[in-house]
């Protein structure tokens, strides 16, 4: 059973508010997820290279050729708030 | 007590790609805000990136130049957090299984030789720019420049193998001179193109143990790099010697006051939660491929310096400064190709033209004099067209001008009296204004000759053949 810490913890590295009243049946959920897929454990894999990719398939690349511009106009037209050409944000203070 | 700084350098440089790592945006710097972007960079739900082959390239010369084991399989790792500068919510790294592990480079420190060893090498996007509020606009915003979103880096990770500032601005300019000879990056510190972490630690001289170490950001030039260690060393030694202990943490170099800073990022910042990244399938290098850069990777800094100690019998330290910069050392042999000396060359263009690019604040391809140029005047110094002394007068001409070399002797007269008669004829007006230095030197006060040499190039302006003056000079006081 995850505590109610572990949930907050994980709740505030993805960016989520979880009202109080929703915690317990959060942490119960999340605790059911864990033993679901918990059952995986029980597979031996000792002799199953790590999957890095569900696909089987290797390189995929693309040339180094400038395609894809969107161009200043199209990206800031996405912009909530904008000053200078910038997208403005609250201040970030470090 | 007495301390040993333990130290280790994670280098981000940015490869001169055209696009970006996993989109066809441009790289090139200084283009207006956000013009440089698309779905891909700007995180749009839904793209898929693809990933740029030359980056892959890039990476591999750096590994076989680093002597680093490059991974047959490497693979894709998603390294989340939450900063403005970065529109997915996460950064597209490799954490497990990176393009390269174990390399080694040498340095030279106070002439003596020393192997700082590589942990590993990995590929990564690079993310956004903010410009804190005050500098735009209103101080209670930041603003977000993406071009630089998604332009590909390398971090080269060593081992906590430095001893010291020296040693660790040893590595930078090192690997600095290797990346520049591969063409993988322009390496422009001031650009952010080159930039340093450096981890810091202190022990007690002879404990094994590691100490406690603090993590340096924010160095983006080698005199920061060492001030900075210096700082952390000096800091970490008060705090010991007072019976503290030192806080493992991230600090910020503050260039403007020349301290260290904590960082004020919270705690949680640092639990990045890496998984292997679902858009992009691990990446396959064969074993050819590798043996195919191998082949085509050019004479490293190392490997030019054996040879110019080696071939044109230089000095070693000579080598070292000429082999630094590339495009230093094929001026270099130039220079010699043309019939120069090497030691004078090396002479010449370790004081003299390095003292011109110093002055203008320009690199060696940009130099007002030429290889053509300078060999010339080194000819015209050894077929005797004009003394040692003269050339330095010569070479500023040269310099300002443009001018060839046989150009400025000609214009300004500066051709070398190579003429017994004149030279003789000018030491008897000499000797006849100068009677009493005349009979010294005859009743044996020999360092007189000296003087004489000095009054003759006096006399001709310094356009006298030296040693054809002392020749006539011991002639004629004999």
């Amino acid at each position: 059973m995850l505590t109610t810490e572990e949930v907050l913890k994980v709740a505030q590295l993805a960016n989520l508010r979880i009202p109080d009243g929703e915690l317990a049946a959060m942490s119960a959920g999340l605790s059911d997820i864990l033993k679901h897929i918990g059952q995986l454990d029980k597979l031996d894999t000792s002799s199953i290279p790590p999957t890095s990719h569900v696909l089987e398939m290797g390189n995929v690349f693309r040339e180094d050729v400038v395609t894809s511009l969107f161009g200043h106009e199209v990206t800031m037209d996405n912009a909530p708030a904008q000053m200078h050409g910038y997208f403005s944000v609250p201040r970030i203070i470090e | 007590m007495k301390y040993e700084p333990v130290i280790g350098l994670e280098v981000h440089v940015q490869l001169n790609t055209n696009t970006k790592i996993f989109c066809g945006c441009s790289t090139q710097f200084g283009s207006e805000p956000n013009a440089q972007t698309c779905p891909i960079c700007l995180g749009m739900p839904g793209v898929l990136p693809a990933l740029n082959r030359e980056v892959v390239a890039k990476a591999i010369r750096t590994a076989l130049a680093t002597q680093c084991e490059v991974a047959n399989v490497s693979r894709w790792a998603r390294k989340n957090y939450f900063y403005p500068d970065l529109p997915k919510g996460y950064q597209i790294s490799q954490f497990e299984l990176p393009i390269a592990v174990n390399g080694k480079i040498e340095i030279i420190v106070d002439g003596r030789p020393k192997t700082i060893r590589i942990h590993r090498i990995h590929m990564e996007e690079d993310a956004g720019k903010l410009i804190h509020g005050e500098n735009l606009g209103d101080p209670a915003h930041s603003y977000v420049d993406l071009n630089r979103t998604g332009v590909p880096l390398i971090e080269i990770v060593s081992e906590a193998d430095m001893r010291s500032s020296e040693e660790a601005k040893a590595y930078l300019e090192k690997l600095k001179s290797i990346l520049q000879y591969l063409g993988v990056s322009d390496c422009n510190m001031e650009e952010g193109s080159m930039r340093a972490d450096a981890n810091v630690s202190i022990r007690p001289v002879g404990q094994e143990k590691f100490g406690t170490r603090s993590e340096v950001k924010n160095m983006n030039s080698f005199r920061y790099l060492q001030k900075a260690v210096d700082y952390e060393i000096a800091r970490q030694t008060e705090i010991l010697d007072d019976g503290g202990r030192v806080v493992q943490e991230t600090r910020l170099w503050d260039s403007t006051r020349n301290i260290t800073l904590p960082m004020r990022s919270k705690e949680e910042a640092h639990d990045y939660r890496y998984f292997p990244e679902p858009d992009l399938p691990p990446l396959h290098v064969s074993n050819e491929w590798v043996e195919e850069t191998a082949k085509s990777l050019p004479e490293l800094p190392d490997a030019k310096r054996e040879r110019f100690a080696a071939d044109y019998g230089i000095p070693e330290y000579d080598a070292e400064v000429l082999t630094t910069d590339q495009k230093l050392a094929a001026y270099f042999e130039e220079v010699v190709k043309s019939g120069s000396d090497p030691k004078t060359a090396s002479n010449w263009i370790m004081t003299e033209i390095m003292r011109v690019l110093k002055d203008r604040g320009v690199g060696i391809e940009q130099s007002p004099v030429t290889p053509k140029m300078l060999s010339d005047m080194l000819n015209m110094i050894k077929d005797g067209t004009i003394s040692g002394k003269i050339a330095k007068d010569v070479f500023v001409e040269m310099e300002t001008t443009g001018k060839g070399p046989q150009e400025v002797v000609r214009e300004k007269g500066l051709v070398q009296i190579t003429d017994e008669v004149a030279i003789g004829k000018q030491i008897e007006e000499i000797f006849a204004a100068n009677p009493e230095q005349v009979a010294g030197y005859k009743a044996g006060k020999t360092k007189l000759i000296g003087f004489f040499v000095g009054e003759v190039m006096k006399a001709t302006k310094g356009k006298a053949n030296p040693a054809l003056v002392n020749k006539i000079l011991k002639e004629k006081l004999g």
